[in-house]
């Protein structure tokens, strides 16, 4: 049973897609939620003004033609199959519970924000922030998988407090930024200040090496079961994409590690892969 | 009934329902996996006096292991729920996170979780790190040579203890031949252990003594030094007898190796009749009759 909502015309604004979610909309006939009101400021413009409806409710929504000015895609989605045909704005799959979200293009900033479960796979690039908390609140992203093709815009994994951040690109500035626990892994660079007050977790860096903070400390490359896992795992549950690519090419895992950010708890490990 | 002219006896073995996990040690080459596996399932040869009933269930090829590397599967079976859990804690902690190299992972699929990393975390003092790798929990412990990585529980299952056959031969040279013939087919068995040292025990006991202070004591029918006291089991020609005792994690499992040691040993000259231990079906839930059993297609 799939659902597929095709963009009719473009948004005049930013326009949250809050609700529009395979779990809810399952139980809806067609009609129902062409009616179903989008927030756009103070207006209330009905789901059919933006998008034809077609096919059958069911545990599968596709988006397709999507423009960055709708938000809040699969946001608070709890179980089922959301794809994104295109470019999705911000906020997409925050506060994702359970299910799958797929975006066939780049997203917006906070994207994953508030995750708890379930599994969002970018293929374009995504915005800053991605799986970060927000301002108010102590933890960011707090379960579930992100992967990201291309790449990460700044402040990645801010406050991230459980899951795991797959970037195949570039992270920007302040990747793992007070992580709290969970993993971060960049294939490719990381910008300046990665790991700045991290407090527990773990990022790896595939790529060149980065130049740390003094209040990161060297420590041995001793890590060898926990990375025999982590590898198998990731062989065995990551599909094709930059990301897994990257982490398949070496036969074996070695490089260096660091212990920080002394200046915070002091028990975050950053992972250097060569 | 007989077996390649060995005598079959019409009993039965009875057994009892334990509670069982088993944990997969892997480390850098099999031989440190197998030092680790023989300390944790040291000293455990029966729920008596050791607290637990262990043993090597078998050796794993890198390619078993959730790390890739060498390791050993370990079966452990108590009488209760809490027993198990301290034996696992202090035999994990005291003969695994020691041991050069090692990691220990949950055997089981599911189960009853009882803890493992969870509780020997704690000798990171405070520099443990947990990490979730798809969906499932480990410890990793600061230690001088790296990491001891554990994972956080492991599953328990009901499981039958004290499955067993019993081998009267004409000599010790003959008993102890099948005893060993028997103990390297039942091996082969998946999800079984024979917890005594070869999988061989040589003081069988019944229940109970002269002495108060004992709640088991030397099973005299069976003592060939005895022999021709009325109570004697044995008969002329009988000089020897030795048992080997099987737990696992199933009744069939058990069935399966029983019936396994049961035909290996009957290749041996010199072996006069196996029978069983049981006291009179009231103790144990499990029965295993020697002649339904060889009735079993042969698995193994």
């Amino acid at each position: 049973m799939l659902l597929r909502l095709t963009l009719r015309q473009p948004p005049p604004g930013r326009i949250s897609l809050a609700g529009i979610v395979p779990d809810r909309l399952a139980t809806m006939s067609t009609a129902e939620i062409e009616r179903l009101p989008l927030r756009w400021g103070r207006e209330t413009p009905a789901l059919g003004e933006f998008f034809s409806v077609a096919g059958t409710p069911g545990p599968h929504l596709v988006f397709e033609g999507m423009d960055a000015r709708f938000c809040d895609a699969a946001r608070g989605m709890a179980a089922g199959e959301c794809e994104i045909e295109g470019e999705a704005g911000d906020f997409v799959a925050a506060e994702l519970a359970g299910g799958r979200v797929t975006v066939r293009g780049s997203v917006g900033a906070f994207a994953a924000s508030g995750m708890r479960g379930g599994e969002l796979h970018v293929s374009g690039d995504a915005g800053e922030r991605l799986g970060a908390a927000l301002p108010w609140l102590a933890a960011g992203m707090q379960g579930g998988r992100v992967i990201v093709d291309g790449n990460a815009g700044a402040r990645c994994g801010d406050k991230l407090r459980r899951g795991e951040i797959l970037i195949g690109g570039d992270a920007g500035d302040f990747c793992a930024a007070r992580m709290v626990a969970g993993t971060i892994a960049v294939a490719g660079r990381a910008g300046a200040h990665a790991g700045y007050g991290m407090r527990r977790g773990t990022l790896l860096l595939f790529g060149a090496g980065v130049a740390l903070s003094p209040t990161f400390v060297e420590t041995a490359f001793v890590s060898e079961v926990y990375l025999r896992l982590l590898r198998r795992h990731w062989r065995a549950s990551l599909g094709e994409g930059a990301f897994a690519a990257r982490a398949n090419e070496a036969a074996e895992w070695c490089g260096r590690r660091w212990l920080g950010d002394l200046a915070s708890d002091g028990r975050g490990e950053i992972i250097v892969l060569t | 009934m007989k077996l390649n002219g060995v005598f079959i006896e019409d009993t039965f073995a009875e057994a009892f329902g334990m509670k069982a996990a088993r944990i997969v040690v892997t480390a850098r080459d099999a031989t440190w996996a197998r030092h680790a596996g023989q300390a944790a399932t040291g000293f455990a040869t029966s729920v008596i006096a050791c607290g637990c009933e262990a043993g090597i269930e078998r050796e794993l090829d890198a390619g078993e292991t959730p790390d890739g590397r060498p390791g050993v599967a370990l079966l452990f079976f108590a009488v209760s729920t809490k027993e198990l859990a301290k034996q696992i804690e202090r035999r994990v902690g005291q003969c695994i996170l020691t041991c050069p190299g090692t990691a220990a992972f949950a055997g089981l699929e599911a189960g009853e979780p009882l803890p493992m990393g969870k509780a020997l975390r704690y000798f990171g003092d405070g520099f443990q790190i947990a990490k979730v790798i798809g969906g499932r929990r480990y410890w990793r412990v600061p230690v001088m040579d790296g990491e001891f990585l554990c994972e956080e529980t492991t599953p328990m299952v009901k499981a039958v203890g004290g499955g067993n056959l019993i081998f009267v031969a004409a000599s010790a040279a003959a008993a102890l031949a099948a005893a060993e013939r028997a103990v390297a087919a039942l091996r082969r068995v998946p999800g079984v252990i024979a917890p005594f040292p070869g999988g061989v025990v040589r003081s069988g006991s019944k229940v109970g003594s002269k002495y108060k202070a004992l709640p088991a004591s030397t099973n005299d029918a069976w003592c060939p030094t005895l022999r021709g006291r009325p109570a004697s089991a044995l008969a002329e020609g009988e000089n020897c007898v030795l048992e080997t005792v099987i737990d696992g994690l199933t009744a069939d499992a058990v069935a399966d190796a029983m019936a396994a040691g049961l035909r290996a040993a009957c290749e041996v000259d010199g072996l006069r009749r196996v029978t069983a231990g049981n006291y009179g079906g009231k103790l144990g839930q499990f029965h295993f009759k020697l002649r339904e059993i060889l009735e079993r297609a042969p698995c193994y």
